[in-house]
């Protein structure tokens, strides 16, 4: 039985195939740490000229680039007949994409999406009803990450069919605020305590700089408008500040914010409503 | 100084009061602000230490007990206006001087050491403000609150603001009119100059609105007087001149009405 096991693995296991065993070995050992150098190599030297997704992206392309070209180097070592495995990938090919159209759909708006950068990781947006950081741009989908910590992920064709707003883009932005005032204080006078406290805040931008005007008649109050420009982080600190500084500067200048109120008109010009007060039955009893 | 063992120790500069406490292991530190009071002066004053503010801890162990106070200029430009906008001819130059507040820098050290910065307090809180050509485009700065005067004498020295003077120069072919003028304090050190602190003067040239307008620093005030010793380096120090758009003449809000 050894001489026949013996037989055996000398057939199979030739001289030939250990060695070729050995170049594929070889093959990988040096293959897998020049790509991984290679990937890092070139993220490093993109690394100030692009930004951080365009970096992930030329990296996944060296990765698996490198990865397909060592693979199909690994199997024509073994001696695979390459021809057939491409002709069959190629079925396979056409398979997989009448199989996968949601997904090359997703890829294609993927590349889109990469091209025309309407946002960048980092950046904070708002997608229908959900505004989250862009924690990472794939080519099948965005994930993010939003403020309630709850993870996001949103297919790329969604997004390019979908109204997506950058809130961080631009490094400034405004904040606007209605304020309404009773109709029987001075429009001139609130807008003028308006602006001062709007001027007085640190963190309301000096130029552009505030802007406070009268808007209209409401039903119940004046409508005064204030756009205050601020830093784009600042913003949590700029509302946190200004809305109880405009009601205490209000309340200090004896300028009343209405509640909404309505005034019953029953005819006959000006005469009111009559109003009769009754005491509760019960209360009068206990009263005697 | 040597900060004294569990005594308090007060300072103030304008409108910022500062507490100093050292403790056997910590540097207790509290700051408040008052806006009435901009040219007060007091120095490591002993007093009892105030209850009703927050109270910093630097947990900075036993022997380091020396604090220097360090004056510094702004992270970020600051803005400054003229009285009213002025404009300056073609081939015409202009002198004008700034007061620039300060920061001041807290730092310990051992006998011998270099020192340890703590925290850097700015002497007065000034507002935020932008500087560029729209509201997409430049450099957040800080909006100082006097304005910038003709001549020194206008100037009021102050112990913890710095004179900045500068000059623009318009070799450009037709009038330039200045609104706003952008200051890149972060690129200049602090000099001593009569008992006063002084930056280089800032002498911003512009060559037209194509070709923009180019900074540089003299070591010179714009009266030909060499400054004194560096008192604090620049935070950014820049060599040789540089191109920068120093000088505005729009308000930005008018595009949003």
């Amino acid at each position: 039985m050894i001489y026949l096991g013996q037989t055996v693995a000398a057939e199979f296991i030739s001289a030939e195939t250990i060695a070729r065993v050995l170049r594929v070995v070889l093959l990988l050992a040096i293959g897998l740490p020049v790509l991984k150098v290679a990937t890092n190599f070139v993220a490093r030297m993109l690394r100030h000229r692009f930004s951080a997704q365009h970096i992930m992206l030329v990296r996944k392309g060296v990765f698996y680039t490198g990865s397909a070209i060592l693979l199909l180097s690994v199997l024509r070592e073994l001696q695979f007949d390459l021809t057939a495995l491409l002709g069959a990938a190629g079925l396979v090919g056409v398979a997989v994409g009448f199989a996968s159209q949601t997904s090359l759909s997703n890829l294609i708006s993927g590349l889109f999406l990469i091209s025309e950068r309407p946002f960048e990781v980092g950046d904070v947006i708002k997608i229908g009803e959900t505004t989250g950081v862009v924690l990472s741009i794939d080519l099948l989908s965005i994930k993010l990450r939003t403020f309630d910590n709850r993870f996001v992920r949103m297919p790329n064709e969604m997004i390019i069919k979908t109204e997506v707003v950058n809130i961080t883009r631009f490094p400034i932005r405004r904040m606007e605020l209605n304020v309404g005032v009773a109709y029987k204080e001075d429009i001139r006078h609130a807008v003028k305590v308006l602006k001062e406290v709007a001027n007085k805040n640190p963190f309301v931008l000096d130029e552009p700089e505030p802007m406070v005007a009268f808007t209209g008649f409401g039903e119940s109050e004046l409508k005064i408008f204030i756009g205050v420009w601020h830093a784009r982080e600042d913003m949590l600190k700029l509302r946190d500040s200004i809305l109880p500084e405009i009601k205490e500067r209000l309340d200090a200048e004896g300028i009343e914010i209405p509640f909404p109120h309505r005034t019953l008109y029953v005819g006959d010009v000006t005469k009111p409503l009559p109003i009769d007060l009754h005491q509760p039955e019960d209360k009068v009893e206990k009263a005697e | 100084m040597k900060l004294p063992l569990g005594r308090t120790l007060h300072w103030q500069l304008g409108q910022l009061s500062l507490w100093l406490e050292r403790s056997a292991e910590e540097i207790l530190l509290a700051f408040d602000r008052n806006d009435k009071e901009e040219d007060r002066l007091v120095v490591a004053r002993l007093e009892a230490k105030p209850q009703d503010l927050e109270w910093q801890r630097f947990a900075v162990g036993e022997g380091l007990d020396r604090i220097t106070f360090r004056p510094l200029l702004s992270e970020r430009p600051m803005i400054v206006r003229p009285e009213s906008a002025i404009t300056v001819p073609p081939g015409m130059s202009s002198d004008y001087y700034a007061r620039v507040p300060l920061w001041i820098g807290l730092e310990m050290a051992r006998p011998g050491d270099d020192p340890v910065a703590l925290v850097e307090i700015p002497t007065v809180v000034l507002s935020n403000t932008w500087f560029g050509e729209d509201t997409m485009s430049g450099r957040l700065c800080y909006a100082m609150r006097t304005t910038a005067r003709r001549t020194l004498q206008d100037v009021a020295a102050r112990h913890h603001r710095a004179i900045c003077p500068f000059q623009v120069r318009n070799v450009s072919k037709e009038p330039l009119v200045c609104e706003r003028f952008s200051m890149d304090v972060q690129h200049l050190a602090l000099h001593e100059l009569d008992n006063l602190l002084w930056t280089p003067t800032v002498v911003i040239t512009h060559r037209g609105s194509e070709a923009g307008q180019e900074v540089e620093f003299s070591q010179q005030t714009p009266d030909k007087r060499p400054l004194g010793p560096v008192i604090s380096p620049a935070r950014e120090p820049i060599g040789g001149s540089f191109l920068r758009q120093s000088i505005s003449s729009f308000n930005l809000a008018s595009l949003f009405r």
